[in-house]
């Protein structure tokens, strides 16, 4: 079985100058292979390292993963400003809720969930466009 | 991304530590026969979130203690316990990961295997869920058949005694257990579970919100699915050449004489789900009899009576 490498998510927007996947956080950053990695690493040009997982409709598993890699990354010393998920349609989830501007809540509470002081934002794909980027970097 | 189960416990008499016990024990089973290799183990009770009231009871590398624990907690306490094992699922052959600047060949997976408390089991209609991290598990069912193979074998040859297996589906979500088109595999030892299913998927499609949801709910409120299953359910062999026509139709591979369905695509169950739904809503439409009708035939017989 074999999985390429693919422009998805926040990856597409041309702004984007660096993109690293799974593959690649493996080999070049030595993430451990045993716990849970995103799917993408990347460098916008107004000088923000993001980390992103695409997912279709599960948060659960997509907030385990993005932990697991910004806190590896951090503790490598390498840089992250900001934490995307990106889903497609509107997802179920038990245990989280989303706010306005797309931070992720823990259900029922005013707690946005976040990571080493980075809080985790949820993306739908159709908002992914240049003349929305605003939304998501600094200009 | 999920391999889920619905589990029964047969028996009666039964206390929750016994319950659990069975199905660590049948988690246990799974874990060997699909090659899942844990390395770490968590007792957690009421939630496995601190943030949502969860508190983290036992975090260690020694199964024994976990059980140990179990036998110390009270009963009460061991309803609201929720178990998760974690360590990495060896892989039957290695997937190749492409990336920017390297590429990977990875024999093996971080993966998760937790077993619910009744508060989660009812929300996500599952007992036991098992996943893998990096490259989703549904995606290695789609593509691989060598490990499509392995999990086929891992669910028939995983039995224990007092656990009985309702139901096992590989899907997008946790949610794939109350909903068809969420899935590319599942197993059911009964035609009649994927019957129940199908009915629950259309209740879950009518919180969408869309104009076909607005039928489907004025033809199924006055209805149980535990009803309009059995009602199905008796016309046996008429019933596997329809449902057989329609996984043909729409891509899913049925294997052997159980159900076993694969999906050809991401897209197969969706399209089933479809299929079955609107052939089901243009047939029964117009003559169904909707929740006015059973309250005015009730009425005249009422009325008739006294």
């Amino acid at each position: 079985m074999r999985v390429k490498k693919s422009e998805r998510g926040l990856f597409k927007l041309p702004s984007i100058d660096i993109r690293y996947s799974t593959a690649d956080l493996r080999e070049k950053f030595g993430l451990d292979p045993n716990r849970p990695t995103a799917d993408g690493y990347g460098h916008h040009k107004s000088c923000e390292w993001f980390v992103q997982e695409v997912k279709s409709t599960d948060l659960d598993w997509a907030v385990e993963q993005v932990k697991s890699t910004i806190e590896q990354l951090k503790d490598r010393g390498e840089p992250v400003d900001k934490a995307f998920i990106i889903i497609r349609r509107k997802p179920r989830s038990a245990k989280y809720d989303i706010g306005r501007g797309g931070i992720l809540y823990y259900k029922g509470s005013k707690r946005p969930v976040s990571v080493r002081g980075i809080v985790i934002r949820i993306v739908y794909e159709k908002e992914i466009r240049r003349d929305w980027e605003w939304r998501f970097f600094s200009a | 991304m999920a391999i889920l189960f619905r589990l029964n416990i047969t028996g009666t008499g039964l206390t929750e530590t016994e319950k659990l016990e069975r199905l660590i024990d049948y988690s246990h089973k799974f874990s060997y026969n699909i090659g899942f290799k844990r390395d770490r183990y968590h007792l957690w009770i009421n939630d496995d979130l601190e943030e949502l009231g969860g508190k983290l009871e036992v975090n260690t590398e020694d199964f024994g203690s976990i059980r140990a624990k179990i036998h110390r907690m009270s009963e009460e306490v061991v309803s609201k316990a929720i178990l998760k094992f974690y360590g990495v699922l060896e892989l039957p052959e290695p997937i190749e990961v492409e990336g920017y600047e390297s590429q990977i060949a990875l024999d093996k997976l971080p993966a998760t295997l937790v077993i619910y408390n009744k508060h989660y089991r009812r929300i996500y209609g599952c007992t036991v869920e098992f996943s893998t991290y990096t490259i989703p598990d549904w995606e290695i069912v789609l593509n691989s058949e060598s490990f499509r193979n392995r999990l086929i074998s891992a669910i028939e040859k995983t039995v224990h005694k007092g656990v009985e297996l309702v139901s096992c589906v590989v899907g997008f979500s946790k949610y794939a257990m109350r909903d068809i088109r969420d899935r590319v595999l599942f197993h059911y030892p009964e035609r009649k579970v994927f019957l129940e299913d199908f009915f629950r998927t259309l209740n879950e499609e009518t919180k969408e919100e869309t104009t076909i949801a607005e039928d489907i709910r004025r033809i199924l409120r006055p209805y149980k699915i535990e009803f309009l299953t059995s009602v199905l359910d008796s016309f046996k062999e008429k019933l596997d050449r329809l449902l057989i026509t329609f996984f043909k139709e729409t891509g899913a591979i049925l294997v052997g004489g159980s159900y076993v369905l694969i999906a050809e695509d991401e897209g197969t169950f969706f399209r089933l789900y479809e299929k079955l739904r609107d052939d089901f809503i243009s047939s029964i439409k117009n003559e169904w009899p909707d929740e006015e009708k059973i309250s005015s035939i009730l009425e005249k017989w009422i009325e008739h009576k006294f």
